[in-house]
């Protein structure tokens, strides 16, 4: 569904390049994650691929089109969420909704149904200006939702929404993965991405470091640790233990067979964990990204 | 369907701004001060304050008679009947009450000092003082000017005064020839008269003030980016603006000379130039908010533009002055080509001359704007 060649952009038209040399694929129906800390690219990246931003160099081709030559009909195969709401403030929700299906030449949903699923059905007649964040939020989601696109674009979907409706957001997603939807996710949420992802890339400095699924990555960077919590001469004691030492596997031993142990939860790396161990960053989120 | 459904969100949208009722707003204003302020007749004239300087009772009658604008009756024919300047004087009354610039109204004072007072209390006041020479037999007039008045003005003094004066006396032949161009031109009411340089600024060039101001609103607001991933296409979005402002400024266009002038206006030819020249204003707004991001960045450029665009209005109010360089305006002959469409015989090869190259250039201008967006309007 996505496959990019050589990808390098710069904004300034010269030597400064935001993205630099990019390669990926996407397979139909898998939902592959950008992750990377702010200013790394991934915006750039999501905005070739959509037409925002004109190609520079490299080569690809998005949903059968050309990204050189790319038509207006690519836009009834995609959807897209920004991460930075735009709705029309000025519109209620229900017309914005009913206005961009319009512009679409393909079946599209129904717009209240949309609504409900983004738990804004009861405010559907108020003016999105008047919204919080959140709801301005869920309604870009929705929107993007509106052509029911094969190829979903999702630039941070759970930012600056509380867990309740994050969740509800992250449910859709993988609906939606289920029913076959390819999804391009870019996000600096290790959490999300490691729930919904069937691949992720990491991304640093405009480049791009590695890719696979995030089984592999902590297989091959992570450590498979048991965290054990015991009670010693009367006290609780705590403990995480590597599974892959064989002094401390003979510790975890023990401890077992003192048979004193409160609770034993096995852990594994996290993809953040993964990320730093990889490109020697930390993923601090800027909302300006 | 596609460009049908974006003009009407952006005629919603359009309702529910601020932007559209400022528009209308101006055009009630603009009604409410021709109908209200101006008067259907503006004078430019001069007041001429005379002081006659005549010991020869019958001759000083005579200039008195003459320079009496109230009253042409008040000559008594049978006394100067071998001067015959009753004709003269109805001619002189007829000239007070024209909208020519001139001299206006004339008033009689005693001494050479009052005049002077008179002049420096009233600087747009000139004075004359009229002796007669018993043994030539001629009038002398002598102007007193306040020292600002042109070449122009002085040689429109001694034409109005001088030679009428002269043929007063026995013995003149009048040898002048007069030539008219135009023996149909029309003189409009001075509201009437005002209405193209109103009708072009608020609603002909409507979309050069405001449409760029609508593309960076959707800018600001990020629907911009929204629509670019759509199958909408920018040439479909940016008429869209155009259709709004096309809209907007027939509605304060019709609205204006309903209320000024609803028997003077031809509505066939008046709907045509507005369509021409709206277009042509929005194309160009387009294209000169095309080279800038932000509203304010780009206020510079269109206000110079529209400034530019405003001095053809010195040539359209004083025809005399119309240098080339106001004449290449493309404002200049926009004025007269509205002018004509309110004329009782207007000149319709001139006006759809006109509306067909502004169509034309408006069509130019607005396949450049729509190639500038191409490139620039996410990035």
């Amino acid at each position: 569904m996505i496959d990019v060649r050589n990808l390098s952009y710069s904004y300034s038209h010269n030597k400064s390049y935001a993205i630099r040399d990019i390669s990926f694929e996407v397979g139909e129906g898998e939902v592959f994650a950008l992750l990377g800390p702010s200013g790394a690219g991934k915006s750039t990246t999501q905005g070739i691929l959509t037409g925002l931003l004109p190609i520079q160099t490299g080569e690809g081709e998005v949903a059968g089109f050309d990204l050189r030559h790319m038509s207006r009909d690519l836009f009834n195969s995609i959807g897209v969420s920004f991460e930075q709401s735009n709705v029309y403030g000025k519109l209620t929700a229900l017309e914005n909704l009913a206005f961009y299906r319009k512009l679409f030449d393909v079946e599209t949903e129904d717009p209240m149904e949309l609504l409900k699923m983004v738990g804004l059905d009861h405010v559907a007649n108020k003016r999105a200006g008047d919204y919080s964040k959140g709801m301005k939020h869920r309604l870009t989601f929705a929107r993007s939702m509106i052509n029911k696109p094969k190829l979903w674009f999702l630039d941070e979907p759970t930012t600056g929404l509380d867990p309740t409706i994050a969740g509800q957001i992250k449910d859709i997603v993988l609906k939606r993965k289920q029913e076959g939807t390819t999804i391009l996710l870019t996000t600096h949420n290790m959490f999300l991405a490691d729930q919904l992802s069937d691949k992720v890339g990491f991304i640093v400095d405009g480049e791009l470091k590695l890719i696979d699924t995030p089984r592999n990555l902590k297989l091959k960077y992570g450590q498979r640790l048991v965290q054990v919590d015991y009670y010693q001469d009367g006290e609780l004691v705590s403990e995480t233990l590597s599974l892959a030492e064989a002094g401390e596997k003979h510790r975890l031993s023990e401890i077992v067979a003192a048979g004193n142990i409160e609770t034993m939860h096995s852990r594994e790396a996290t993809l953040e964990e993964i990320f730093i161990k990889v490109t020697g960053r930390e993923l601090v989120y800027n909302e300006a990204d | 369907m596609k460009l049908i459904s974006t003009f009407l969100k952006d005629l919603k949208l359009s309702l529910r701004s601020y932007y559209i009722y400022i528009e209308i707003i101006m055009a009630l204003l603009i009604i409410a001060v021709l109908l209200f302020v101006v008067p259907d007749n503006m004078s430019s004239g001069y007041r001429l304050l005379v002081h006659l300087d005549i010991e020869n009772a019958e001759i000083s009658q005579v200039v008195e008679q003459f320079m009496s604008k109230n009253d042409s009756s008040m000559i008594d024919e049978q006394i100067f009947a071998d001067l015959d300047i009753s004709k003269l004087a109805e001619e002189e009354l007829e000239a007070s009450e024209s909208e020519e610039p001139g001299v206006q109204t004339i008033e009689l004072v005693d001494s050479v000092e009052l005049l002077r007072t008179g002049m420096e209390e009233d600087r747009n006041t000139v004075g004359m003082v009229v002796s007669f020479n018993e043994e030539t037999a001629k009038l002398a007039m002598e102007f007193v000017l306040q020292g600002y008045e042109s070449e122009q003005m002085r040689n429109l003094l001694q034409a109005q005064f001088a030679a009428p004066m002269t043929a007063l006396l026995p013995g003149y032949v009048d040898q002048t020839e007069l030539t008219v161009l135009d023996e149909a031109a029309e003189k409009l009411p001075a509201k009437v008269n005002l209405l193209p340089v109103l009708l072009l600024l608020n609603s002909s060039f409507v979309g050069l003030f405001i449409i760029a101001a609508y593309i960076f609103m959707d800018k600001e607001e990020g629907t911009i980016r929204a629509l670019t991933v759509t199958p909408l296409r920018i040439r479909e979005y940016l008429l869209s603006k155009v259709g709004i402002m096309l809209l907007t400024g027939i509605v304060t266009g019709s609205m204006t000379v309903l209320a000024v002038a609803p028997r003077h206006v031809h509505y066939g030819h008046f709907l045509v130039l507005m369509i021409s020249f709206n277009l042509f204003g929005s194309a160009l707004g387009l294209l000169i908010g095309s080279f800038y991001d932000t509203l304010t960045k780009s206020m510079g450029s269109l206000y110079l533009v529209i400034i530019v665009l405003a001095l053809a209005s010195v040539s359209y109010f004083m025809p005399a002055f119309s240098p080339l360089v106001i004449r290449l305006l493309p404002s200049y002959p926009m004025l007269f080509a509205i002018r004509e469409t309110l004329l009782k015989s207007p000149d319709i090869g001139y006006i759809y001359t006109w509306a067909g190259v502004f169509i034309a250039i408006g069509l130019v201008l607005f396949a450049l704007a729509e190639w500038r967006y191409r490139k620039t309007i996410t990035v």
